[in-house]
């Protein structure tokens, strides 16, 4: 090993060490956990067994899959029919207003999720802000029921993960060269066509970078569920939480948990193999 | 007599309160070559994309074969543009980015596969049609470009610096193409270039602009020999301009004293005595005089000069006036000589200097 690259180890070890202790040693341990049984009171039985993935196919864990994944994807797909105007909108603006525009997007990070979900609570319940307006205003007699159901669900995972479509999306879009759109028009292209055979095909990558960004995140929310959704929905995220803090059941959960991290490779192997950059799920 | 195919008449065009076009009057034949040559922000761009309506005019009207087109939206009108950095469908192939103009216009798939291999024929670029852009070359980029714009059969071609991103050498190949295109399907091109080689090389006619109008339009033969304005003169090619003033006046002659302290006779047109005059000597009309010769003749001191390969530019110094003249032999070039330079009065261009701000 020469000079260079060792000093470049010792720049880079405050990240390896960190990326080891912190996110490989975890990974490995769930990972061995998942073959692992469980007793009756928490503790884990050394053992080497596959019982617990093969408990994920069971009829009542593959409905909380099945409709985890349905909430995900309903969920996905409002969030690219919100972003992908809004990200049109704001790639029309001048630089300095995109900068701006974009800014804002990314500002609720600034608080936690958690928090903001408690939030949404103050402004959907039954007494909340929403219906005092609405009944305030004559509009509704009884409360609507905006949350304790699959709305409120959707309501908070839709606001917590818009930024993750928006800023891919919005990342694609601002790269398409105005000049090909022009020689579209030029051609005889109408607004529609230019968007079904210009705008939509060169976009495509940031739309899929932006669904896995949400999709997945989607299927782990188990806070959102269980504040908004009043703990009457089930998701992947919950069932995890449930064996962690619950049923004290870690090696079922540790199961759970590598059979998602499994979905989420082949997502992204799905993606390269569609001809999609890996540098454009990186970053924006 | 061919028919006007494309016609400004008095198009202005601002943009915030500026004026970048200030009444354009323009008569396109059909089937000609005509290029807009012009330093960078004169309009010449501006002036293109009006006529293929991504630009609205502010005031004036545009006519395409007799229609008036001015508030016609891009797509229905007959002409198409080649951009200057090509603006190719990145995720489509060759085939499919020429294709893309038949499948908007409609035109039924057997024709429209028959006129793609025409064009992708025409243009040489046979077993290229599946790949897509990023795999060519800058140079097969612009041909898909070209057979792109011209897969349609617009009546006009609108060609937007299309050579400005390549090297010379295919620049040069790229020009003869165009040219041998262009007659082929008779389409009317319209080209804007601040080239002045690309444009005299290939124009039927050029239309100098400066400034948002037009300074002159012609062929690039007359532009040369007979330019109309001192910008022309030293926008077309290299020249020598010096100021002149008008010393005698007789019926047919007239004789003016040249910056540099000489004397020539001219035929008298109009002038006055006193009158302040522009001449224009292009590098190439200087030769070098000899012993015996006396009418129009001077010394120049040598300087610096620039070995060309086939000629040889000299630039010298008379009287605190810089003049560059070409010689054919190498060898008769010294620095810091004392040369003697000879032109024919009959050559070169005199014009009205009715430049005051100055």
């Amino acid at each position: 090993m020469n000079k260079n690259s060792k000093s470049k180890y010792i720049y880079l070890s405050p990240v390896i060490i960190y990326a080891i202790v912190l996110i490989l040693f975890p990974i490995i341990y769930i990972l061995f956990l998942s073959f692992q049984t469980s007793d009756n009171y928490g503790g884990i039985i050394y053992s080497l067994t596959l019982n617990n993935y093969l408990k994920i196919f069971d009829i009542v864990y593959l409905r909380v899959l099945y409709k985890s994944a349905c909430i995900a994807i309903i969920t996905t797909f409002i969030c690219i029919l919100i972003a992908y105007p809004f990200s049109i909108f704001i790639s029309e603006k001048k630089a300095n207003t995109q900068k701006i525009l974009i800014t804002l997007v990314m500002i609720p990070f600034l608080t936690n999720s958690l928090i903001r979900t408690y939030g949404w609570i103050v402004l959907l319940r039954k007494e909340g802000v929403f219906n005092s307006v609405l009944r305030s205003l004559n509009l509704i007699d009884n409360p609507i029921s905006f949350m304790y159901n699959n709305l409120g669900v959707f309501i908070g995972l839709v606001y917590t993960l818009l930024p993750f479509m928006i800023l891919p999306v919005y990342s694609s879009v601002s790269k398409i060269d105005k000049k090909v759109l022009e020689a579209a028009e030029d051609l005889g292209a109408n607004s529609y066509q230019k968007f079904m055979k210009v705008i939509l095909p060169q976009t495509l990558p940031g739309i899929f970078n932006g669904s896995l960004m949400v999709f997945i995140p989607a299927i782990g929310m188990f806070f959102i569920a269980d504040l908004l959704g009043g703990g009457k929905i089930m998701l992947i995220g919950n069932l995890i939480k449930n064996q962690f803090l619950v049923s004290r059941n870690w090696p079922f959960g540790a199961a759970i948990s590598i059979f998602l991290i499994v979905i989420t490779f082949i997502l992204v192997k799905f993606y390269k193999k569609s001809g999609g950059n890996m540098d454009d799920l990186g970053g924006f | 007599m061919k028919k006007v195919m494309v016609s400004l008449k008095n198009v202005f065009k601002d943009y915030d309160e500026k004026k970048i076009i200030k009444g354009i009057n323009l008569d396109i034949m059909e089937g000609e070559f005509l290029t807009l040559l012009g330093p960078s922000g004169c309009g010449k761009t501006t002036l293109l994309r009006t006529i293929s309506g991504l630009e609205k005019v502010s005031s004036g009207k545009i006519y395409i074969d007799g229609e008036d087109v001015t508030d016609v939206i891009p797509r229905k009108r007959a002409v198409n543009t080649i951009f200057q950095n090509f603006a190719l469908f990145s995720h489509m192939t060759v085939e499919k980015n020429i294709e893309f103009g038949l499948k908007m216009k409609k035109v039924p798939k057997e024709e429209s596969r028959k006129r793609v291999k025409e064009i992708i024929e025409l243009i040489q670029m046979e077993g290229f049609e599946d790949r897509k852009p990023s795999q060519l070359s800058g140079g097969q980029q612009q041909r898909v470009a070209l057979a792109r714009g011209l897969v349609n059969m617009p009546k006009v071609l609108l060609l937007d610096e299309p050579l400005s991103s390549l090297d010379m050498k295919l620049r040069k190949q790229m020009e003869i193409d165009l040219q041998r295109i262009q007659k082929k399907l008779g389409i009317t091109f319209i080209y804007v270039t601040h080239d002045q080689d690309e444009a005299l090389s290939m124009s039927d006619r050029v239309a100098i602009i400066n400034n948002g109008v037009i300074e002159q339009i012609d062929t690039p033969k007359n532009l040369y020999n007979y330019p109309k304005t001192k910008f022309v003169a030293d926008f077309i090619g290299e020249s020598n301009q010096f100021k002149a003033v008008v010393v005698s006046c007789e019926k047919d002659e007239a004789i003016i004293k040249l910056e540099i302290d000489l004397e020539i006779k001219i035929k008298n047109n109009n002038y006055d005595v006193g009158e302040n005059l522009v001449v224009i000597i292009r590098p190439e009309q200087f030769k070098l005089a000899k012993e015996r010769d006396v009418t129009n003749c001077f010394y120049v001191k040598t300087k610096e000069h620039i070995y060309n390969g086939a000629f040889t530019k000299v630039l010298g110094k008379v009287a605190k006036k810089e003049i560059e003249f070409i010689i054919y032999n190498d060898d008769e070039y010294t620095k810091n000589e004392e040369v003697k330079l000879k032109f024919n009065s009959d050559d070169i261009v005199i014009l009205e200097d009715n430049d005051e701000q100055k």
